[in-house]
């Protein structure tokens, strides 16, 4: 790693209960990611691999060890500290896009600008630029509704990075696309993050998505390893 | 700062979902309407009632007053020969009817009346002159003469005690302008006792005393006459429909509740069906404060909306309103004539305020709830059903401590009434509470034979209660409460009807009554021709007689009405003593210093069998023993009643105001009913002789036409109700549009769906039905057994009239139906796929 650490996690540890009986998910993870780092994150279903996504973006709260992102340690934020820490330093894009029904494209794009406070000149701007960036120049009048699951996902990345976050995190952001979309989505995603030198970290099962990042974790069993075997 | 992108958002709901807003701004409305409507016609019958005090009163400090049958003249003579430099002024007051509304006549000496009241002024000076140089005739307030259309010089004909009087409008009072006065006819004394029949007779003194004179009267007052506070006597009489107006409120508050509930469902359901909406803005940033904000926001602009629509409506439903409190005030209480709404900003703001608040209040929870979603959750439905279910204990919980709290309210007094309305909501929130919790045993219980019935659709319509419960609960709650309410008060009209109709069988023994007429309900009290008894008695075929004499005494506890009986053999039995009553009770009241009080004087004035009071006679204060409390629904201030022979002897009074008559054996009631008309009809005032059964019909009447208030607002709460059904079950059904695309992708044919989503409603119209019964019956013993207590004085027991339950039952399950035809429609014809888009 050549750059300074923009996150950190140690020990950290988390499980869920079923019932009567406690799931151990994560398992005294311990990882560094350094700014403009690309991470390709793999695992199998119901590896850990959302829940480390979900506290890394302060969404969800571990039970054990420490997260510091941007030298804060978010654990011992407060709720609306988080959420401020997000909402600056944060785009998340997910798999099944997440976009507002009842507001335009335009509309869902300029929303973290909005909640960051940039004024509405500024937002009309920096939207105009992140749409055509993303090929959707033409469609920012559009809702949802009227779009494809691809141009969905692409209005979901440029959600994503309109507001210039540092962090950008995927989590599987083409598993409910077909694969040539996928392979575009993807490709825009990738682009987009390296040119506007974002750290990426992207939640994925393909392998061949996974050998376009900078590095590579898999996660087993609740242990984290770099490069590790995949046991599908 | 809440942005315009979460604005844009809302509305736009709000927009795609325009039923269900228009809904919930109609529940808003409807219940502010009532509320509304309720407040401003009881405030304009308190303002009419104040301006008609004030005017009647003029200055006026203290009133002189005495025996029933009124003062002396020689009294005010005498008074301004011991004390030359008293104001004070004679006063003739009764009441009359012109053009068919009542009218206070309050007859005036003009030369006296200076210092008190403006009226005898007249708009151009010159009234007072014409009065003393003995022209005749009654002055009106220029705002009734307008609003009757009538003008000086006009002979207008009065009805007084059934009989017709011409007499000539003389002048105008008072600017058509200023503020209202209505209802008052002024005349000079000499005329206002002709009319009234109450030759040398005054019903007062009126003075303006300093204090410290008032004991020097005090002395000077011989036996027999009191001087009282001018301001007591008008408080009293403001008293007398106090509960009358108070439990309107209640009422009013009630639909209001329902209307809350209904805000409450619709914003819980727009905050679920957006849950997803507010978990993604939560991801990307936004604030729990900033989620809350804009719920609230958007929620007191519906409110707002629904608020101002309700004051428009409240205003409209208000004038018919005024029109039924002012008349159950003149059938119950006193004469009044309301013609005009008083419309304040104070009463706007008011309602403003309360459909605002009710709003926010409605509102607040559910807003909370989605700040607590967890961003990460947003695409976990079954988080949401899983939190509804863990939450049921607390529910549980805190239900119970409401409906213990409103135990504990109920106990803590014996005669707080707004500590018994307190205790209803209490009851009635508590077990709102409950409801989610009773909703899974209930769906397991019904699954079963609903399988039985219908199969797969029955099923799958059972489960969907229960694993929707964070939707069904709410829903189910809401109709619970509007068929509890209707259950509630409907057994309540219906119990004090059956009691007020037994109560009239037992009272009423005689099979004929003479009396003069009387404006409505009240008692009479004008005295029957002198000789009459003695008359009616020789008549063939009449067996025995009762004779009363009604009027109003004064007493410790100010001025009470008087029934004084010379009973028949057989009327004994028309009294029902709510406790043990003295013993011998018969044999010493006749024998006298024994008096029978009626449940509501006991009641208010606390007294018990064995207690004293005491009542003011020509020959001072005279002490009574309390010999029953009698059951009576005929006044709710209450009756007291002594042996005519000892009144007789005691106010010196021989007059009867009513005669009963009993048949001789063998003799038919309409000969006999023929004959006494005739005897009576060679009188020369009209007098009023009917049959037991017509007095009993009427009666039945005059209770059905003061309770038609109480059926309009029970009528009012169930729209409010139903809006708010209709509201739930179609966001409900709306909300499942996925689910039930799923269900018409894997082959449900429309006709399917339609009869699972109308079954799925259906059942849980039932539930509700089957939930109220219970709150229902709670609500009506609150409402017999405390409010109507409290209120009145009252006490009846509960008849539970099946039909109200079957009725309640069919209400719910038709209101279900309709609530949930439409969803189903929209739903079966809709295009699966377009339901299964995600986005």
């Amino acid at each position: 790693m050549n750059n300074k650490p923009l996150l950190v996690v140690e020990q950290l540890s988390h499980s869920y209960r079923e019932g009567r009986e406690t799931r151990p998910i994560l398992n005294g993870i311990d990882l560094q990611i350094a700014e403009h780092e690309c991470i390709a994150l793999l695992g199998r279903s119901g590896s850990g691999k959302s829940t480390l996504l979900n506290m890394l973006a302060g969404i969800d709260t571990p039970q054990g060890g420490s997260i510091r992102v941007m030298g804060q340690e978010i654990h011992k934020l407060s709720e609306r500290e988080r959420t401020l820490l997000r909402r600056r330093h944060i785009g998340f894009v997910y798999q099944f896009f997440n976009l507002i029904p009842t507001l335009t494209i335009a509309e869902n794009v300029g929303l973290p600008l909005e909640l960051n406070g940039y004024p509405e000149a500024e937002i009309s701007r920096l939207v105009g630029f992140i749409l055509s960036d993303v090929g959707l120049g033409n469609r920012w009048a559009a809702f949802p509704d009227q779009l494809s699951g691809g141009e969905q996902q692409r209005v979901a990345i440029a959600r994503a990075l309109v507001h210039n976050p540092a962090i950008v995190l995927a989590d599987e952001p083409t598993g409910n696309l077909d694969e040539e979309t996928g392979k575009h989505i993807l490709g825009m995603l990738l682009g987009l993050s390296k040119q506007l030198r974002r750290t990426l970290i992207i939640v994925t099962h393909s392998l061949e998505v996974a050998q376009r990042a900078d590095r590579i974790l898999t996660l087993n069993y609740g242990r984290l390893s770099e490069q590790g075997e995949l046991h599908w | 700062m809440v942005g315009g992108r979460l604005w844009r958002a809302g509305y736009r709901h709000q927009r795609r979902h325009a039923w269900q807003t228009l809904l919930s701004v109609l529940g808003i409305a409807l219940g502010v309407a009532v509320v509304m409507a309720v407040g401003l016609a009881n405030q304009s019958t308190n303002r009419a009632f104040e301006l008609t005090m004030e005017q009647i009163s003029g200055r006026v400090t203290h009133q002189v007053l005495g025996a029933p049958a009124g003062l002396p003249e020689s009294l005010y003579r005498d008074l301004r020969l011991a004390h030359p430099d008293l104001p004070a002024a004679p006063v003739v007051e009764g009441q009359v009817e012109l053009a068919g509304e009542p009218f206070t006549l309050l007859g005036v000496d003009p030369l006296s009346e200076r210092p008190f009241r403006s009226l005898t002024r007249g708009r151009d000076g010159a009234l007072l002159q014409r009065l003393l140089g003995g022209e005749s005739g009654i002055l009106i307030s220029a705002y009734t003469a307008t609003r009757l259309q009538l003008e000086k010089g006009d002979e207008i004909s009065l009805e007084i005690a059934g009989r017709q009087q011409s007499v000539r409008l003389m002048g105008l009072f008072g600017d058509p302008g200023a503020a209202v006065v209505d209802g008052i006819l002024v005349a000079d004394i000499a005329l206002a006792q002709t009319l009234l029949q109450q030759f040398g007779r005054l019903d007062r003194i009126d003075l303006v005393l300093d204090p410290a004179e008032t004991s020097n009267l005090e002395e000077w007052l011989p036996a027999g006459f009191k001087l009282v506070q001018t301001r007591q006597r008008t408080d009293a009489m403001a008293n007398m429909s106090h509960a009358f107006q108070t439990n309107l409120s209640a009422m009013s508050l009630l639909a209001l509740l329902v209307g809350g509930f209904l805000i409450y469902n619709t914003t819980t359901f727009s905050v679920l069906q957006r849950r997803r909406q507010f978990g993604i803005m939560r991801l990307l940033g936004a604030t729990r404060r900033e989620v809350f904000r804009i719920i609230m926001l958007e929620q007191l602009l519906i409110g707002l909306v629904g608020t101002l629509l309700g004051l428009g409506a409240g205003i409209l439903l208000a004038r018919e309103l005024l029109h039924l409190v002012t008349r159950t005030i003149n059938d119950l209480y006193f004469a009044l004539t309301v013609s005009r709404l008083d419309l304040s900003a104070e009463i706007l703001l008011t309602g403003l305020l309360l459909g605002l608040l009710t709003t926010a209040l409605a509102a607040t929870a559910p807003a909370w709830e989605a700040t607590r979603s967890q961003p990460h959750t947003v695409n976990r439905r079954s988080e949401i059903e899983r939190r509804s279910h863990r939450a049921l204990p607390w529910l549980l919980s805190i239900g119970l401590l409401g409906i213990a709290g409103g135990w504990l309210l109920v106990q803590g007094s014996e005669r707080s009434l707004l500590q018994g309305f307190a205790a209803l909501f209490c009851f009635i929130m508590g077990y709102c509470l409950l409801v989610p919790t009773m909703v899974p045993p209930l769906a397991r219980l019904l699954q079963y034979p609903v399988q039985g019935l219908f199969g797969s659709i029955g099923r799958l319509a059972s489960r969907g209660i229960d694993a929707t419960l964070s939707r069904t609960g709410p829903a189910i709650a809401a109709l619970t409460l509007a068929i509890a309410a209707t259950i509630g008060m409907g057994i309540m009209v219906d119990s004090f009807r059956g009691a007020v109709s037994q109560w009239l069988s037992r009272t009423i023994q005689g099979d004929i009554y003479v009396s003069a007429p009387e404006s409505a309900s009240k008692r009479a009290s004008a005295a029957l021709p002198e000789g009459l008894p003695e008359r009616v008695r020789q008549i063939d075929g009449v067996g025995e007689i009762s004779t009363g004499r009604h009027v109003k005494v004064e007493s410790d506890n100010g001025p009470v009405d008087l029934l004084a009986i010379g009973l028949a053999s057989t009327s004994y039995r028309g009294f029902d003593f709510k406790s043990e009553p003295l013993p011998q009770l018969w044999q010493r009241f006749a024998g006298g210093g024994i008096a029978l009080v009626s449940e509501p004087y006991a009641f208010h004035h606390r007294l018990g069998t064995g207690d004293t009071l005491d009542l003011l006679t020509p020959d001072g204060n005279r002490t009574f023993t309390i010999g029953g409390i009698f059951q009576d629904y005929g006044s709710d201030r209450g009756l007291i009643v002594l042996p005519r022979e000892h009144y007789q002897a005691l106010w010196n009074d021989p007059s009867v105001t009513t005669l009963g008559i009993y048949l001789a054996s063998g003799a038919e009631l309409q000969p006999v009913l023929t004959r006494v008309r005739q005897a009576t009809g060679q009188a020369d005032q009209p007098l009023r002789v009917r049959a037991s059964r017509e007095i009993l019909a009427h009666s039945l009447e005059i209770f059905d036409r003061t309770f038609t208030i109480t059926r309009v607002l029970r009528l009012l709460v169930i729209a409010v109700a139903f809006v708010g059904i209709l509201s739930a079950m179609l966001a409900l059904q709306l909300e499942r549009a996925r689910e039930h695309a799923i269900l018409r992708a894997t082959g449900m044919t429309p006709g399917q769906l339609l009869g699972q989503v109308s079954l799925q409603t259906l059942l849980m119209g039932l539930m509700a039905a089957l939930l109220a019964m219970p709150l229902g019956w709670l609500m009506s013993e609150i409402l017999i057994q405390v409010i109507n207590l409290r209120a009145f004085g009252w006490s009846m027991p509960a008849q539970l009239n099946p039909v109200i339950l079957l009725e309640a039952i069919a209400f719910a399950l038709l209101a279900a139906l309709l609530a949930g035809l439409y969803p189903s429609l929209r739903m079966a014809r809709t295009a699966p796929a377009v339901a299964l888009r995600e986005e």
